[in-house]
């Protein structure tokens, strides 16, 4: 079965690299995206109207409970409530800009009368939201000031102030934490335009060979594999193996030309191996799925396209996720993209552990084998009759 | 090499294939003759292992089914509608299709030449299929079907829409196959053709045989009498005879003759006959 199934992954292979319309879409657009949005990005990073944050209420008293209610209330904020860890970890996988952590005593600090005992924040900021570290701090601080405005006594800061002058005074105490071990931040815009520009790489393979199914069923060349001496097994193992060779490998030229041109180091490259070898599986699953979607070349590309740019927007594979609103950044755990994309970051820049790229590379695994079969179930093999 | 035994196809409350039964040798072409919708594609569907019989039994060299893909391995198909990769060159499908029917090495670039060679497009092998003539492409979808050299071979309607100088080509590689121990199983619209190249030829419509015999019996049996058409000066007479050469001497002797004109009876004459004038969908 092996020899066959890498006849039949050749022959799709030559096909794909024949057809120069579709080798542009999907070599050579991805390319020009990679860079097109590395530019912008490298500008861009960090700018959002709306930050979610996560709130960490450690102190568990009234001002700080208050307190946190007075950023949930700031419209610059989209606040949830978790125990620090997973706090932590929301930020680590880019589910939340920064998490924000009242410290033991926060509250009865901020009722202090003292200017100088000031309550303490411990603030962790997406490495790729350098920006939005400041604009935090600076909002955190008006509303310290607002809270505490309420506590200090006129005749005692008068003497504070005296004995020891504002310069450099602040009504809270910040402690940035590192969020991640190794590098804080992407060090470019293609650090994130990469992985999006890969993503239509591989949308675009996953849409070719998609419809090359139907192709071969509407041009006979599906009947005449059936004939062949080999089994339906094989037939669609070709082509998954096709797909996933053309998935894989563009992924690997981007990173290659990334990496040599473009100073894209990746932090772990076994994770980022592992990470392209996923997406290629999610990817030849959602293939075969899209080949189900229609009998005719047109609707399996239409349809195909359309679940595809629908994975792709939700997923952040147009804008990337940090540009969008909180409510949609939940709703993008449901696209592969999304696992797909941060797959890659993980494993690029953000830094993860192999316990925190599980879920992303179990998410990949899933989707690739539900996809596949259903595909592979759904899939018609009906030829006509006199 | 190939058996059918009462093979029966349906599509819903559609009859396609009717209780079908017949074999062919080594050696032998059998002709499957019949209107459009007759069934003949259905059972050559069948015989290839396309579609699976609601009864009955195909059996293929060796005793095997044609749903065993290693059965499939004797069977070389070429489908009534072109089956070759467009942006591929002819060596580049041959090799394709050979590699799946396990052809390795010395012996696939052999067969591959060979094949390329019998349909004659060796000088075009390097050619994209996409530049090549609709004939061409003809000669390549038979060239497919042989390449892995199998004793059995489908071929439905080789011949549409090719040129007289390439059909005859393609006839006489037919008949180099059969004498080459081939089973080669015919289908076509052309009668003048199965009258050339078959030993046998099964009429069958409605998924069933009306007649399955040598094309001469079956012309004895079903094409009736000749026709000798004479014209004279005062106008022309048509004879019915099973002696036409005896009519025409006759005719001769008696004088008066401007021109004589002979219809043998013919396989058109006898497939009209079973099947009926009806035009078919």
């Amino acid at each position: 079965m092996g020899r066959e199934v890498l006849a039949l992954a050749g022959k799709d292979m030559r096909l794909l690299l024949r057809d120069k319309g579709g080798a542009f879409v999907t070599f050579i657009v991805p390319f020009a995206y990679c860079v097109f949005f590395g530019v912008i990005l490298a500008t861009q990073i960090g700018r959002t109207q709306e930050m979610r944050i996560v709130v960490v209420d450690e102190d568990q008293t009234p001002r700080s409970a208050e307190f946190a209610d007075r950023l949930a209330r700031a419209e610059a904020f989209a606040v949830t409530h978790a125990a620090r860890a997973d706090a932590i970890d929301a930020v680590r996988r880019g589910n939340s800009v920064a998490y924000v952590v009242l410290t033991k005593g926060f509250g009865e600090r901020l009722s202090q009368a003292r200017l100088h005992d000031r309550p303490r924040i411990e603030v962790g900021v997406d490495p790729a939201r350098k920006v939005e570290a400041a604009m935090i701090e600076g909002m955190l601080t008006k509303y310290a000031i607002e809270s505490r405005a309420e506590s200090l006594v006129v005749g005692n800061t008068d003497r504070e102030i005296r004995e020891r002058p504002l310069r450099d005074w602040k009504p809270i105490e910040f402690v940035l934490a590192k969020v991640v071990g190794g590098q804080e931040s992407p060090k470019s815009g293609f650090h994130v335009s990469f992985p999006l520009g890969i993503i239509w790489g591989v949308l675009g393979c996953c849409s070719s060979f998609g419809s090359s199914l139907v192709i071969e069923r509407t041009r006979g060349t599906l009947s005449r594999l059936r004939m062949a001496p080999i089994g339906r097994t094989s037939i669609l193992a070709g082509k998954a193996l096709a797909c996933f060779i053309s998935t894989f490998s563009l992924a690997v030229a981007l990173f290659v030309v990334a990496w040599l041109f473009f100073g894209v180091v990746p932090n772990a490259i076994g994770h980022l191996a592992i990470s392209l070898v996923l997406v290629a599986v999610a990817f030849v699953g959602i293939m075969m799925f899209i080949s189900i979607l229609g009998k005719t070349e047109r609707s399996v590309s239409g349809l195909g396209w359309g679940v595809l740019l629908a994975m792709a927007m939700l997923g952040g594979g147009m804008v990337p996720r940090m540009f969008m609103p909180a409510w949609m950044q939940s709703l993008s755990n449901i696209s592969p993209v999304k696992w797909a994309i941060l797959s890659m970051e993980g494993a690029v820049w953000r830094d993860f552990s192999t316990s925190e790229m599980l879920l992303p590379w179990g998410v990949l695994l899933g989707v690739g084998i539900v996809f596949f079969a259903i595909g592979a179930k759904g899939f018609s093999w009906q030829t006509e009759g006199s | 090499m190939l058996h059918l035994s009462n093979v029966v196809k349906r599509y819903s409350s559609i009859v396609a294939v009717d209780d079908l039964s017949f074999e062919a040798s080594p050696g032998e072409i059998f002709g499957f003759l019949g209107p459009n919708g007759a069934g003949k594609t259905t059972t050559i569907s069948m015989i290839a292992g396309l579609l699976t019989p609601d009864s009955g039994s195909i059996k293929l060299n060796g005793g095997a089914g044609p749903d065993q893909p290693h059965a499939r391995r004797d069977v070389g198909v070429a489908p009534q509608s072109l089956a070759i990769y467009e942006e591929l060159t002819g060596s580049e499908n041959l090799t394709f299709f050979g590699k799946l029917a396990g052809l390795r090495g010395s012996t696939l670039r052999q067969r591959v030449a060979w094949s390329l060679d019998f349909v004659a497009l060796n000088d075009r092998r390097a050619d994209r299929v996409k530049t090549y003539s609709g004939g061409m492409k003809r000669r390549l979808n038979l060239a497919v079907a042989l390449v892995h050299d199998p004793p059995l071979l489908l071929l439905d309607e080789p011949t549409v829409g090719v040129d007289p100088q390439s059909r005859n080509a393609m006839f006489e590689r037919i008949l180099e196959l059969k004498t080459c121990g081939k089973t080669v199983i015919y289908t076509t619209h052309y009668m003048e053709e199965a009258q050339r190249l078959c030993d046998r030829v099964g009429i069958i419509d409605h998924g069933k045989f009306l007649a399955m015999d040598t094309v001469d019996n079956l012309i004895e049996q079903h094409g009736g009498k000749s026709v000798v058409t004479a014209t004279r000066a005062d106008g022309e007479v048509r004879i019915e005879s099973t002696d036409p050469l005896d009519e025409c001497i006759k005719l001769q002797q008696a004088g008066g003759i401007v021109s004589l004109r002979v219809d043998r009876p013919d396989l058109e004459r006898v497939f009209l006959k079973l099947t009926g004038r009806a035009l078919r969908d």
